[in-house]
């Protein structure tokens, strides 16, 4: 089942937690007994610059990064971020894409433009794209910062891992008063992929 | 405070995942290691700080500069202690001083922990620190791949700097620093330091004493390390079906030549590359006519294989010198040097990518400092930090930067030589003047310099994560320990204008900076009010703009706040309104300051119109 690697790439924003979620899909992935490398870059990314963390996992792994053109499942946080990563999907990649738009400083103090129309152009370059807008989901589960769990939710619907080893890795991954609105947080990106 | 100790050591052949950083302390804690210090640096940071929270009779503590921490690493290890000195690859400079010296003494126990940043991800720059510590240095250089690697061969070292009295470096990369991948944990290892005890024909290096050492470096120690590298299994060569090419290689870049190659070309892999294994080398290119040599950064081993005489392919004609080698790289190189390997799709790659450069956080205490400076049309000279970013858009406000301390020396150049039509600055952050800056300070202000110094204090050593520095009341064991008075220090040094000013009151900032300008001498301000982040969350009330009120000017854009961006709200000339996110506002007022219409006011006081 696993002789292939499977590939995550998770396009995200500093300050979006998208560093806890790809531990966590590692976790998930330690847990299930497979070999896992996942690699990300600190440092001044975490200012609000882009955030971008790889997660590979099967029978063996090499390289901790996923190689050009090779990823799986991209989870992207943001419709530009989507869009700087989709060069590297597979040709039968998925893209789970949350729809919200954050617009860096430079953008709004006129020195560059955002990217018109975001998801065309996603749709355009992938096969597969699930749409959802987790800031608002994040946001009824009880807290806007529960987005990369939201996120993981619907990404495990696609991944061959018990519900329940999800659930056991977020919540010794997260502080203990946020499990309750991670949970739902989780349960509710399950349920966009669930209800098509 | 107690120690905040939460972590045991697991029992042999438990499986972990962990980054390299974290299988580095656990392998420390495990086998022994005494003492660990070092300065925060990113990729290396997270070293200590995991270290510090194993449970054990180890101390961990962070010091005020690398050099600092490899010199008490060094007393240590001449206690007989096992010790790690961390830093990333520029903190190596900085200690290059005692290391290179220490390194002609016989003395066992001591491993510098080097994080290089290959892509200088984090980093002023690229360094090699097998160049430098191993060529250079002569110091048996370990480099692993993943976090296992990480962990066995922190061990290895130990026992590598203790069998041949030297000094030993674990070489690491940002890949293997914050990669992931799984620890299967050994048999725990206590070590008890066997004391101090005067020794000093080995460590004294005055020129007697060190000539002596050198024969004894040269024609006794370097031999041996050879003899060993020549047979550790760390250096092993891995069949493959295809005999007539070979690869060698090290490091993380053992791991994208495998993840193209797999099993069918033969790799020679490295893990003691200093010193080079040569006769395995040339034994490993005789079977294997076609060889090459893949390796990140510094044509490190090519030189030395090249040098040997060893007829192979070649290294860097195929591989480049620059940045981060990743599985794409490895199978461009290999096809250009003619291996039968597949290479991946080319991609279609015409996206728009939207820039995202990283900006100073929301209520960081440093930007109405860096506002200022740009009104004023300062020359700033800046330094290692977070407010490295004021020299980004919008804020445009530092305009030379070189490396840790070195504002304040850079600064006090220029006016020697020149007297420019603007004010000559130079800003430092707390932990980067206490690391390297007080000294420039005292330069300066001896040789009679026309310069303001920022002090830009914001009371942690926020770029590299929140370490605590000696301005704080306690150490990282969370011993209390009263903190340095940096005003008292700057009056010490013997500066006449010192003036401390709230980081976040921006006529305050500017007539302090009027005032320090005019003075005839070096002045001093220190911006004084903790990050916004680090240690706890700020949160004050938080701000909100009248739309009423706003007359579309975007003043406020032009403090480079992530959180204020342009709403959809027009005004009569068709100007858009600015808009203040409420979940990352943390309620600086600095925006609300700099408003001339004052539109940006408390969201309580809006709540009660």
């Amino acid at each position: 089942m696993f002789e292939e690697t499977m590939n995550i790439r998770l396009a995200t924003v500093g300050g979006q937690g998208g560093i806890l979620a790809s531990s966590i899909i590692a976790k998930v992935s330690f847990e299930h007994g497979l070999d896992v490398k996942k690699r990300e870059v600190h440092g001044m990314s975490q200012r609000g610059g882009v955030v971008t963390s790889d997660v590979r996992f099967g029978n063996k792994v090499y390289s901790p990064m996923v190689p050009r053109g090779a990823i799986d499942y991209l989870l992207a946080f943001e419709q530009a971020e989507a869009l700087r990563a989709i060069p590297d999907l597979k040709k039968t990649g998925t893209v789970i894409i949350n729809t919200q738009v954050i617009v860096p400083p430079i953008v709004a103090i006129g020195k560059a433009s955002y990217v018109e129309d975001a998801l065309t152009e996603v749709r355009d370059r992938a096969k597969q794209v699930h749409t959802l807008d987790a800031l608002s989901l994040a946001t009824a589960a009880g807290s806007p910062k529960t987005v990369s769990t939201v996120m993981l939710g619907a990404l495990s619907t696609y991944l061959p891992f018990e519900n329940d080893a999800w659930i056991s890795a977020i919540k010794t991954s997260v502080p203990g008063k946020t499990i309750d609105s991670n949970m739902k947080a989780f349960q509710s990106g399950r349920e966009t992929v669930k209800t098509g | 405070m107690a120690r905040k100790s939460r972590l045991q050591i697991p029992p042999p052949n438990t499986r972990l995942l962990l980054t390299g950083n974290q299988a580095c302390a656990l392998s420390a804690a495990t086998f022994g290691c005494n003492l660990g210090v070092g300065y925060p640096g990113t990729p290396s940071s997270e070293i200590l700080d995991t270290l510090v929270q194993i449970e054990g009779s180890h101390k961990t503590q962070w010091e005020t500069n690398e050099k600092v921490a490899a010199e008490k690493a060094i007393g240590a290890s001449m206690a007989g202690a096992r010790t790690i000195a961390t830093m990333k690859h520029v903190g190596v400079n900085v200690a290059a001083d005692p290391i290179l010296s220490f390194a002609s003494t016989f003395n066992g126990g001591f491993v510098l922990v080097v994080g290089d940043d290959p892509g200088s991800h984090s980093s002023q720059n690229e360094q090699d620190t097998r160049m430098f510590m191993g060529l250079f240095g002569n110091l048996p250089v370990f480099s692993p791949a993943d976090s296992q690697e990480v962990y066995d061969y922190l061990k290895l070292a130990f026992e590598t700097s203790e069998r041949f009295k030297t000094a030993v470096v674990l070489r690491m990369t940002t890949n293997v620093c914050h990669g992931e991948s799984i620890v299967v944990t050994g048999e725990q290892h206590e070590h008890t330091p066997s004391g101090y005890h005067d020794d000093f024909a080995n460590n004294v290096v005055l020129p007697a004493n060190f000539k002596k050492m050198r024969r004894r470096v040269l024609s006794e120690r370097l031999p041996a390390l050879v003899q060993f590298t020549e047979t550790t299994d760390l250096n092993r060569p891995e069949n493959g079906s295809n005999n007539e090419f070979g690869i060698i290689t090290e490091g993380v870049t053992y791991h994208h030549v495998k993840e193209v190659v797999g099993d069918n070309i033969p790799v020679l892999k490295l893990g003691l590359v200093f010193p080079p294994p040569l006769s395995a080398i040339r034994d490993f290119v005789s079977h294997h006519p076609k060889t090459v040599i893949c390796e990140e950064l510094e044509p490190y081993l090519e030189l030395q294989v090249k040098a040997e005489g060893i007829p192979i392919l070649g290294g860097k004609e195929f591989f480049s010198r620059e940045g981060e080698m990743n599985a794409e790289r490895v199978s461009d190189g290999l096809k250009k040097a003619g291996f039968p390997v597949s290479s991946y799709d080319v991609v279609q790659d015409d996206v728009q990518r939207v820039p995202r450069p990283p900006s100073l956080c929301p209520g960081c205490p440093h930007r109405a400092t860096f506002y200022i400076l740009n009104r004023m049309k300062a020359h700033v000279f800046g330094d290692i930090g977070c407010y490295t970013l004021g020299g980004l858009q919008p804020l445009n406000a530092l305009h030379a930067c070189i490396c840790m301390g070195a504002s304040i020396g850079m600064a006090a150049g220029v006016d020697t030589v020149d007297s420019p039509e603007h004010p000559v600055v130079a800003v430092i952050g707390d932990s980067t003047f206490l690391h390297s800056g007080i000294t420039g300070l005292l330069g300066a202000r001896w040789n009679g310099s026309k310069i303001t110094v920022v002090i830009l204090d914001n009371g942690i050593t926020a770029m590299t994560g929140g370490q605590p520095h000696p301005g704080l009341e306690k150490t990282l064991e969370g011993m209390e320990s009263p903190r340095v008075n940096i005003v008292k220090l700057v009056e010490a040094l013997g500066v006449e204008h010192v003036e401390t000013v709230d980081g976040y009151q921006v006529s305050e900032i500017k007539d302090a900076m009027k005032r320090a300008v005019e003075h005839p001498g070096v002045s001093v301000i220190i911006s004084q009010r903790p990050c916004a982040l680090m240690p706890k969350k700020q949160k004050y009330t938080t701000y909100t703009v009248d739309l009423d009120t706003c007359i579309g000017c975007h003043t406020c854009l032009k403090v480079g706040c992530p959180s204020i961006s342009l709403s959809e709200e027009v005004t009569e000339k068709g100007r858009r309104k600015s808009h203040i996110d409420p979940v990352t506002c943390i309620g600086c007022s600095v925006c609300a300051q700099v408003c001339p219409v004052n539109a940006i006011i408390e969201v309580e006081a809006k709540n009660n119109v």
